[in-house]
């Protein structure tokens, strides 16, 4: 059954072969057309909001679903499904958080489909592999027309729906530089185990000897506009001695104020306060634990 | 006594069709020519419709009949599956097919029936409404104010159901305890996993109507369908496919007149099925409540009176509202002896999709209050939770209030505990469990359901027994399975009394069809095992009786002398003397002057022995969070003699799935500007999965009912009642603070913790 | 504008004109009749609509037809080898009371079969991760898991 503002005679779904040409014909098209991979996501936006003139499926272009590691990064392919990200070795040893994040979103049928890059570039608040790749300082490998550059994930996000890629942009790898000393986490916030978007989730990557943080990132998803990294918090944890919850007072009245979440149907704003501070004190408390 | 087929595990007579994924539902029946509908409804809470104008969309091609208010007749109904008995409450008949008045976001102004559903969507887009705007109010409480918009004449207030007995002053004055607590409950959704509703209907050229509806109830399905059209019901032929789950949801129309209506000027057939987000915004949820009680001990914890208002939210139209607002006081009144009690329901009308029925009918409501209530007053008293619950329990020899009907039996004190047993009652209650951020506790509550709806209702159940030519018999019977295994369970009764193997009866569980069936009000009211078993039971009975008859005239012995089992008619002093079913019916038909031999039988069950349950959880409370995690979940439900042990603990493990959620997870959210449901998806509304249910004990109790064929109760509806108090009186066990208005979410435990 | 679409459904190739905006679960029902696999959301939010697709157990309802180019689908038609044969999933379910209204069933046995081909003899944990996609709101579950660790028991 198909429904919203659409016709047949309207609609065109391509594929391509090769990246040169993807982007060749979505430069041709400007914004009437949208990429599809995993089509999770897509197909939600069809059914609340109608269909473009034009999907251009990726499914067609070989080799770019890899996990690939060398010495100082991990790279991942973009039509990585996140099935197979939370199931790698490679990442569920390297990027706990990720592996985490990647095994939390929806359901194993989602999972099986999605993929990773797709998950960014829908660019939900709730993106839940967001907050794990930022902690980890992740790069995303933009290929148009046969170019390509490299571009920050903290800087990839505008607004909810909304990144920095232009026409013809397609997202093709996503890497990772290895952290030797840190150890991370993730924790999704909602209302069921399964088949959730999250209510708030927080991802966070530290240096920690001797109960000292040497160096902190945290980020979260759901307590903006857009997957953030929570800068002012980590800041402050650099430099603490964590013995127990105690020294986490201050950082929690820091992340309290660092963000303003709003109220939606998952939850309230004060919920997420809330639970922004329990999450913080109980992941630091977690991974200095894990390190002792 | 010992059953040969009844007890047995006797698998679901559709469950390989089902699993095979070759059962088919609404959604899965196609005819030629067919054509597909899709409503166009009023964006607005509260207008008059000035104009419509269609000239758009008729002229878009692939539409075939669009109906607007000016096409329907103008009998008003009711949408409610019953028969009232009038004494008890009041049928409002209030609804039209298409409105010109809507009454909320979302009643149904026009439709279209075109080739495909997207040119029905599309041309509903084209037809033009023009609305003339009135003022509208959403909740219940605002809709109670003097300066509220008035949506009828008559008040808000549609109905007032005023239940008193005794002298609740006196009883007051008595008592050394009263507690007084105000609940209230949400609203949530039944979420059967195929969408309610869907339909496909057909006129022949005779002005017959053919009618697929994935009903409750077919038999008053076709009735209502009647009363909407103007039809005589003979003319009207109902069918009911596999169903997807009912719970309450399809207790009543959905959309079965409209379709119905779109064919006759379509002149083909139409079918309409709701995507999943009209079926959360378009079809009944369960009717919020607020609640204030008062509940009068005496010093050693009997209870003396009850004092109880209820304010029931309805929505836009009558449908089950005055009964719910009538039943939540008996449901409360039914679980404990008292002396007085003054109950006030009240059924209000608000501009947002109107409430209907949902598994429980009420009771969850008042088992919210009664049984917080009773754990309250357990602490106050000093007394046993357990104790508590059963000191005020009615005897076997009591009349049931509920009814006015005998208790019969009851196992409330078994399911105690046993339940008590299983969860670790003794061991546990009163310790420190768990670690200081993360406590643990116990807690259970107590409930007590129906085995149907006597003498609220009107109740005839029909059956219909035929003996084949070779021994096999086909039990024909009115009533729905909608997927609980009722047939299955009512074929194993016919199984049983016939005297022949569960393989030889031949039932359906798709197409009950009106015209073939004698009448049946349908799978509500837990009902089938209790009414529907009677009638099985009686025209098996009498179909065997020929059948020995028959047999003892071959055999040359008195009818008397003669029983059958698995199959075979034997002389009981000399079993080796026997005849098979096959050879007896082959005789009847085929002797000079042969007959079919059959069995009927259409009546009133005897009895309605009530369903008594212990229901337990130990829960986890993360005071940090807020967030409550059920543990263990302990149901112990008196059931009566077990039909079909695997379909009694599904009913029970099914209802607790609904009543954990119901306590912590689902919640519809109404918009307080529009009435319009916020959280129209399965992704918002939070159903349990398979990674959220706790461990389940479900636990049959066989305490024999004596009305009943067999001594059984039934079950459908059991499971969910007390889950929600259980579970609050487990997070009060843990933490010290009770939530009184459900669901118990984690900022209202935060708050709770912080206020303590 | 109608397109080409060359799949295997069930081990028979199809070459068949679809509308390029069909799901693969409108294709199965409505284009190839197979109207075993469910729509309960059209969202991916209740996983009545799965099927299998290179083992792995996905929402039809969340895929485009034409993504299906080249690929090979299983659906609940196609588990039992033949008609009138049932598989030992689908009879583990008939066994153990894990159906009752049937509407999530084949859904929860496409996703059982999924579970069962990645996990030799999978745990209780991860047989509820393995349905956490599949809502039913008949059984709590409790038969399903008992259905499914049978199967793991007998393998």
């Amino acid at each position: 059954m198909i429904m919203n503002n659409s016709s047949a005679e309207k609609f065109f779904f391509e594929s391509f072969s090769t990246l040169k040409e993807t982007s060749e014909f979505l430069v041709s098209k400007g914004n009437v057309a949208m990429i599809s991979a995993g089509s999770t996501d897509v197909l939600v936006h069809t059914q609340k909001r109608g269909f473009p003139n034009y999907i251009v499926s990726l499914n067609q272009i070989q080799d770019l679903n890899y996990v690939n590691v060398d010495k100082n990064e991990v790279r991942i392919g973009s039509l990585t499904t996140l099935t197979e990200i939370s199931e790698s070795q490679i990442i569920i040893e390297k990027f706990p958080a990720l592996s985490k994040a990647a095994g939390q979103v929806g359901s194993p049928q989602i999972r099986n489909r999605a993929t990773i890059a797709g998950n960014l570039c829908n660019a939900s608040p709730a993106a839940d592999t967001a907050p794990a790749l930022l902690v980890y300082d992740a790069k995303l490998k933009i290929f148009n027309q046969g170019n390509e550059r490299i571009v920050e994930l903290s800087e990839f996000f505008v607004g909810p729906g909304k990144t920095i890629l232009e026409n013809g942009d397609i997202v093709i790898e996503i890497i990772l530089p290895i952290q030797k000393k840190s150890v991370s986490s993730f924790v999704k916030i909602g209302k069921r185990k399964a088949l959730e978007i999250s209510i708030m989730s927080m991802a966070m990557s530290v240096e920690i000897e001797n109960n000292i943080i040497k160096s902190a990132k945290v980020a979260c998803g759901s307590v903006a506009p857009k997957p953030v990294l929570i800068n002012k918090t980590a800041k402050s944890l650099v430099g603490l001695e964590v013995k127990d919850e105690l020294d986490l007072v201050n950082a929690i009245e820091i992340i309290k104020k660092e963000v303003t979440p709003i109220d939606d149907i998952r939850g309230t704003a004060n919920y997420r306060l809330h639970m922004l501070g329990v999450t913080l004190k109980r992941m630091v408390l977690e991974l200095v634990r894990s390190e002792a | 006594m010992s059953f040969s087929v009844v007890g047995k595990d006797i698998k679901k007579v559709d469950g390989i069709a089902k699993a095979k994924g070759v059962a088919r539902y609404i959604g899965d029946i196609e005819f030629p020519g067919m054509l597909y509908a899709k409503i166009l409804r009023s964006p607005h809470p509260h207008a008059k419709v000035l104009s419509v104008d269609i000239s758009e969309a008729e002229k878009l091609d692939g539409v075939h009949a669009i109906v607007t208010p000016e096409h329907q007749p103008k009998t008003r109904y009711n949408m409610a599956g019953f028969p009232p008995n009038a004494e008890e409450f009041p049928l409002i008949e209030d609804q039209l097919i298409l409105t010109d008045h809507p009454m909320y976001v979302g009643d149904p102004i026009c439709a279209v029936a075109a080739d495909t559903e997207e040119i029905a969507e599309n041309a509903c887009k084209l037809i033009k409404v023009e609305y003339e705007i009135l003022p509208h109010v959403i909740f219940a409480e605002d809709a109670m104010k003097e300066d509220a918009p008035k949506l009828r004449e008559e008040g808000n207030v549609m109905f007032e159901a005023p239940i008193k007995f005794g002298d609740i002053d006196a009883a007051f004055a008595e008592s050394a305890l009263i507690v007084k607590e105000s609940y209230s409950t949400q609203k949530v959704y039944q979420a059967t996993i195929e969408p309610t509703s869907g339909c496909v209907a057909m006129w022949d050229d005779s002005g017959k109507l053919t009618v697929y509806s994935p009903t409750q109830m077919p038999h008053l399905a076709r009735k209502i369908i009647g009363t909407a059209l103007d039809m005589r019901l003979g003319d009207i032929r109902l069918i009911k496919p596999h169903v997807g789950g009912g719970f309450g949801a399809r207790l009543g129309l959905v959309i079965e007149p409209l379709t119905a209506l779109l064919a006759k000027h379509a002149g083909r057939p139409v079918k309409l099925i709701y995507t999943r987000e009209e079926a959360m915004a378009f079809s009944e949820h369960r009717h919020p409540c607020k609640m204030d009680m008062e509940l009068g001990f005496t010093k050693e914890g009997r209870i003396t009176g009850m004092r109880f208002t209820n304010i029931v939210e309805g929505g836009a139209y009558a449908t089950h509202t005055p009964s719910i607002a009538g039943i939540v006081g008996p449901w409360a009144f039914g679980m404990y002896k008292m002396q007085a009690v003054d109950y006030l329901g009240k059924a209000v009308l608000t501009n947002s999709m109107y409430n209907g029925a949902y598994r429980g009918y009420g009771n969850p409501q008042a088992s919210w209050a009664i049984e917080n209530t009773m754990d309250i007053a357990a602490e106050k008293l000093g007394i046993d939770d357990l104790e508590i619950r059963k000191i005020n329990g009615f005897g076997d020899d009591d009349i049931w209030p509920w009814s006015q009907l005998p208790v019969e039996s009851s196992g409330l004190n078994e399911c105690i505990d046993k339940g008590a047993e299983s969860i670790g009652w003794h061991e546990k209650r009163g310790k420190k469990l768990g670690t200081s951020t993360k406590p643990r506790g116990i807690g259970m509550a107590v409930s007590c359901h129906v085995s149907g709806a006597k003498p609220g209702l009107l109740e005839i159940s029909g059956a219909y027994v035929k003996i084949n030519e070779d021994g096999t018999a086909n039990l024909i019977i009115g009533n729905a399975d909608i997927g609980q295994g009722s047939t299955t369970a009512l074929a194993q009764i016919c199984a049983e009394e016939l005297g022949v193997k569960f393989e030889d009866i031949i039932v359906e569980t798709d197409a009950v069809d009106t015209n073939y069936t004698l009448f049946d009000i349908g799978s509500h009211a837990s009902r089938q095992m209790n009414s529907g078993g009677n009638v099985v039971a009686k025209a098996a009975r009498e179909a065997k009786g020929k059948m020995l008859e028959e047999a003892a005239v071959m055999l040359d012995v008195k009818a008397g002398d003669l029983d059958a089992k698995d199959g075979i008619i034997f002389v009981k002093d000399n079993p080796t003397k026997s005849l098979t079913y096959g050879e007896v019916s082959f005789e009847a038909h085929f002797k000079p002057e042969g007959t079919q031999i059959f069995g009927t039988s259409s009546e009133n069950p005897e009895g309605n022995p009530p369903v008594y349950a212990a229901q337990f959880a130990e829960v986890e409370v993360d005071t940090e969070t807020g967030v409550v995690s059920v543990i263990k979940f302990v149901a112990a439900h008196d059931t009566g003699v077990v039909i079909n042990p695997l379909n009694t603990t599904g009913q029970i493990d099914g209802g607790a799935h609904h009543g954990i959620g119901f306590a912590l997870t689902e919640e519809s959210v109404v918009n307080p500007e529009t009435g319009l449901l916020e959280n129209r998806d399965l992704a918002n509304y939070k159903i349990l999965t398979a990674m959220d249910m706790p461990e389940v004990v479900s636990i049959a109790v066989e305490t024999p009912a004596k009305t009943s064929s067999h001594g059984q109760k039934s079950v459908g509806e059991s499971g969910l009642i007390a889950t929600a108090p259980a579970i609050s009186n487990a997070v009060y066990n843990a933490i010290g603070v009770r939530i009184t208005d459900l669901p118990i979410t984690p900022d209202k435990v935060l708050a709770a913790l912080a206020k303590k | 504008m109608m397109k080409k679409l060359n799949f295997v459904v069930n081990n028979r190739k199809y070459s068949i004109e679809v509308d390029p905006r069909k799901t693969l679960l409108d294709v199965l029902r409505e284009d190839l009749k197979l109207t075993g696999t469910k729509k309960g959301c059209g969202s991916g939010e209740c996983g009545a609509c799965t099927v299998v697709i290179d083992g792995q157990n996905v929402n039809s309802c969340m895929v485009f037809a034409l993504d299906m180019e080249g690929k090979e689908v299983i659906t609940i038609e196609g588990l039992a080898p033949k008609s009138g044969e049932i598989h030992p999933i689908q009879q583990a379910f008939v066994d153990h009371g894990a159906i009752q209204c049937g509407f999530c069933s084949p859904g929860m046995i496409m996703s059982t079969s999924a579970i069962l081909e990645k996990h030799e003899k999978p745990t209780e944990e991860q047989i509820r991760e393995g349905i956490s996609g599949n809502l039913c709101r008949c059984t709590g579950y409790v038969k399903i898991v008992d259905a499914i660790q049978s199967l793991a028991e007998n393998k």
